[in-house]
C-alpha cells in the first residue's frame, strides 16, 4: 500500500485552474520532488494535501484511508515554508517543542524534552536552543523550521521551496543536509522545487508539473534520459538540452534520424572537430565544465566541453552527434 | 599600463561597532566586467552602494575615470545603476521607456529622440521602438532595460543581483545574453552576485569577499584553479573542493587512507589537500574508498565516497553507476591538487 495516494486531484480558483487531475503515489520512505516553473501549482498541490486548501475534485489518500474531508491537524503532516515562519519572540528550544504543546496530542513534558533535544542534535543546533530566531542565520533558521517538522514525527513531511531564499551555496549544502537527514530518519518527504538541479540530486522520483498538469513522473534518470516532451526536457539539465526542428539539424549536423517533429540533443552528448561551418559566439567557463554556443546560419547549438580548452570567440568547429543520443518527439518546439 | 575606470583606495565602512568593509584596494579596468561576490553579509553589496554614492564611505577614496567622487552626490557620479532587468514601465512604449532618464535630466524631446536611437541602433533593436515591453520576448525586454541604463552613456554601469528575482531556467539564458551583449560593447560593469556559478559565467575578473575582507581578486579560472585560501576554494565550485586533512609521515610526504603522496612542507606540520570533484577518478587500483551514495544529475553523477575518515566528491561520467557501500578504489589526478595551510587558511 502507497503511503500517500494523490487520486486525480482539481483545484478550481474563480476563472484559473491551478491543479489540473493531478495523480501520483508514493511509498513509506520515498523521496517525491515535484518540480515546475513558477506558477506551475506547486504550493497550491502541497496545500491541497496539507489540508490548507479544500479541492474542487479528487482525493488525498494516506494510508489507505480518503483524508480529503479531514482537517489540517488531523492530517499528522508537517509543512516546512520558505520563509522559515519562526515565533521570533519564542527562544529554539520552545520553537521545537511548540508544535508538540496543545494538549490534544497527549505529549507529556519529558517526551517533549527528549524529542527536541533530539531533533536539536540532529540538526547540528544544541548550541543555539536558548538563541532567539533573529539571533540566527539563515540556514541555522531554516534548521529550527526543519526540526519544528522533525519533532512531531510525522506521516508526511512537506517541503515548500525550502532553500528558495538562502545564498546560493549556503542552498546546495542545506540540501545535502536534508537528503541526509530523510536517509537516516527514513520518512516520507514531497518536496517542491522550481531549481532542477536541487530536483536531480534529491529525488528518489520527480513529478514534473506545468499549467496544473503532471507531465511526467519518473526517477531523475529517466526523466532525463528520457524526457515525454521536447517542454520536459528543456526542464531539466544545464546548459539547457537544445532543440532543433529537422531542418536546423540537417543544416550541420548531418541526416537527420526523423523528417518530422523536434529533435533534441543535450550538449554534453555533441562532438566537436576544429574547422568547419559553425562559429564559436561564445565561451562560458564555469570551472568544471565550458560551454560553447556555437552559430551556423542563425541557429544556436551549446556544447558541454571539458574545463580546459583553449576555444575563442570566432573559431570554427563541425559538430557532430551519435544518431543513438538524439531524442525525438513528434510534437513542435 | 591599462586603464582604470574605477578605483577603490582603501576604501572602509563601519556601521558603528560593525566593520562592513575593511580597507579595500580595487581597480576596474576600462571595459572590464567585475564580479564582486560573497555570501550575505560579507560586504559586497556596500561597496558597490558606496560606488554609487549611496553610502558614504569611512574611510578611503573612490575614483571614477579619473575623477574623485568621494564627496559627489549619486547623480553627479555619471555611473548608472541597474536594480533589475526588467523594470520597464508597461504603459509606455520600447522608445519612451529608453527616453525616460534623459527626459527626467531635462534633455529635449528632439535630442532625446537622437540618442534613443542611437543606442538602439547599437542594440539591433530600432524595428522595436514602438512596442510595449508585454508584447517583448524576453531577452528583447532584456536589450530595452539595458538601452535605457546605457542611453546616458555614463562611465560604468553597476548592477545588484539584478537576475535575481527570475526563475532558474530563465536566469541561466539572461545571463547569456548579458555577457552576450557585454562582448559586444565592453562597458565598465560591476556586478554583485552571491551566485558562483553567475560570476564564473560573466566576469573576466572575480572579487571573492568574505566578512568585509577582499580574499582574491583574479581571471574565474584563475579563482577556481588556484583559490588563495580555504574559503575560496569552497565558495567557488558546485560542490566546492574537497578537503583531506593528511597525516604527516616526513617533511615531503604525507599518507591518506595508507597511501603515501609527495607533499610540500608547511608550517607547523599540518597540510591539507584540496582537490575538485572532476579531479577525483574511479580507478581499477589506487586510494581505497567506499561509495556512501551516487547522485545522478543528468549529464553526470557525483558520488559521495567515504575516505578514511572524511567524505569527498567525485564527478564522474553519467555511465559510471555504483551502490551504497560498494568499494572502489580512486585516484586523485595531479593535475587538480593544490596544498592548504590549516593553520593559516592560505594556499601553499
Amino acid at each position: 500500500m502507497p503511503a500517500y495516494r494523490i487520486d486525480n486531484l482539481s483545484k478550481q480558483f474563480d476563472q484559473s485552474t491551478a491543479l489540473d487531475g493531478v495523480s501520483f503515489e508514493a511509498n513509506a520512505g520515498e523521496f517525491v520532488v515535484v518540480l515546475g516553473p513558477t506558477g506551475a501549482g506547486k504550493t497550491t498541490l502541497l496545500r491541497t494535501i496539507a489540508g490548507l486548501e479544500a479541492p474542487s475534485a479528487g482525493r488525498v489518500l494516506a494510508d489507505g484511508q480518503d483524508i480529503t474531508r479531514e482537517s489540517p491537524a488531523a492530517r499528522d503532516m508537517a509543512m516546512v515554508f520558505q520563509n522559515f515562519s519562526l515565533y521570533p519572540r519564542l527562544t529554539v528550544y520552545e520553537n521545537l517543542a511548540f508544535p508538540l504543546k496543545p494538549r490534544w496530542r497527549g505529549i507529556n513534558a519529558d517526551e517533549i524534552n527528549r524529542r527536541v533535544t533530539w531533533a536539536a542534535e540532529l540538526l547540528g543546533i544544541t548550541s543555539k536552543l536558548q538563541s532567539r530566531p533573529t539571533e540566527l542565520s539563515g540556514g541555522q533558521q531554516q534548521r529550527v523550521a526543519i526540526g519544528r517538522a522533525i519533532v512531531r514525527e510525522p506521516r508526511l513531511f512537506l517541503f515548500d521551496e525550502p532553500l528558495a531564499s538562502l545564498d546560493a551555496k549556503l542552498r546546495e549544502s542545506m540540501a545535502i543536509e536534508i537528503h541526509r537527514l530523510q536517509r537516516r530518519l527514513n520518512v516520507t518527504m514531497l518536496y517542491v522545487t522550481h531549481d532542477q538541479i536541487e530536483a536531480m540530486g534529491l529525488a528518489d522520483r520527480i513529478v514534473v508539473l506545468d499549467k496544473g498538469r503532471v507531465l511526467q513522473i519518473g526517477t531523475p534518470q529517466e526523466v532525463y534520459a528520457k524526457p515525454a516532451s521536447p517542454r520536459v526536457a528543456r526542464m531539466l539539465g544545464s546548459p539547457p538540452i537544445n532543440l532543433l526542428t529537422p531542418a536546423e539539424f540537417s543544416s550541420f549536423l548531418g541526416q537527420p534520424p526523423a523528417s518530422v517533429g523536434t529533435l533534441g540533443i543535450r550538449p554534453e552528448h555533441i562532438t566537436l572537430r576544429t574547422g568547419g561551418p559553425a562559429k564559436v559566439r561564445l565561451v562560458e567557463r564555469l570551472g568544471a565544465i565550458t560551454v560553447l554556443v556555437l552559430n551556423y546560419a542563425g541557429i544556436d547549438l551549446r556544447v558541454t566541453v571539458g574545463p580546459i580548452v583553449d576555444v575563442k570567440i570566432g573559431d570554427d568547429f563541425t559538430p557532430s552527434v551519435d544518431p543513438g543520443r538524439v531524442l525525438q518527439w513528434g510534437g513542435p518546439i | 599600463m591599462a586603464d582604470i575606470q574605477i578605483k577603490l583606495d582603501s576604501v572602509a565602512k563601519s556601521f558603528g561597532n560593525f566593520t562592513a568593509v575593511e580597507p579595500l584596494n580595487l581597480s576596474v579596468e576600462r571595459g572590464e566586467f567585475v564580479v564582486l561576490l560573497g555570501p550575505s553579509g560579507c560586504g559586497k553589496t556596500t561597496t558597490l552602494r558606496m560606488i554609487a554614492g549611496l553610502e558614504t564611505p569611512t574611510g578611503g577614496r573612490i575614483h571614477v575615470a579619473g575623477r574623485d567622487v568621494t564627496d559627489l552626490r549619486p547623480g553627479d557620479r555619471d555611473i548608472a545603476f541597474v536594480f533589475q532587468m526588467f523594470a520597464l514601465y508597461p504603459h509606455l512604449t520600447a522608445g519612451q521607456n529608453i527616453a525616460f532618464p534623459l527626459r527626467a535630466a531635462g534633455v529635449s524631446s528632439a535630442d532625446a529622440t537622437t540618442r534613443v536611437h542611437a543606442v538602439a541602433n547599437r542594440l539591433g533593436i530600432t524595428h522595436l521602438l514602438n512596442r510595449k515591453p508585454r508584447t517583448l520576448a524576453g531577452g528583447d525586454q532584456q536589450r530595452v532595460s539595458l538601452a535605457r541604463a546605457m542611453v546616458r552613456a555614463p562611465q560604468a554601469f553597476l548592477m545588484d543581483e539584478p537576475l535575481g528575482t527570475l526563475d532558474a531556467d530563465q536566469r541561466e539564458h539572461t545571463r547569456t545574453q548579458l555577457r552576450a551583449i557585454h562582448n559586444e560593447l565592453a562597458a565598465t560593469t560591476v556586478f554583485v552576485t552571491h551566485d558562483q556559478l553567475e560570476a564564473m559565467s560573466l566576469a573576466d575578473r572575480i572579487a571573492i569577499m568574505n566578512n568585509g575582507k577582499l580574499l582574491q581578486f583574479a581571471p574565474p579560472r584563475e579563482i577556481y584553479d588556484r583559490p588563495a585560501d580555504l574559503f575560496v576554494a569552497h565558495f567557488i565550485g558546485s560542490p566546492g573542493m574537497n578537503f583531506i586533512h593528511c597525516n604527516r609521515t616526513g617533511d615531503n610526504a604525507v599518507t591518506i587512507a595508507s597511501t603515501t603522496l609527495a607533499a610540500p612542507a608547511s608550517s607547523n606540520g599540518k597540510i591539507v589537500l584540496g582537490i575538485r570533484p572532476e579531479y577525483v577518478r574511479i580507478t581499477p587500483a589506487g586510494i581505497p574508498a567506499t561509495v556512501e551514495h551516487t547522485e545522478h544529475l543528468g549529464s553526470y553523477n557525483m558520488l559521495e565516497l567515504k575516505l578514511g575518515d572524511g567524505v569527498i566528491k567525485a564527478r564522474v561520467p553519467a555511465d559510471i553507476n555504483a551502490s551504497s557501500g560498494e568499494r572502489v578504489h580512486i585516484t586523485l589526478d595531479d593535475a587538480g591538487i593544490r596544498w592548504f595551510d590549516p593553520t593559516t587558511q592560505r594556499a601553499i
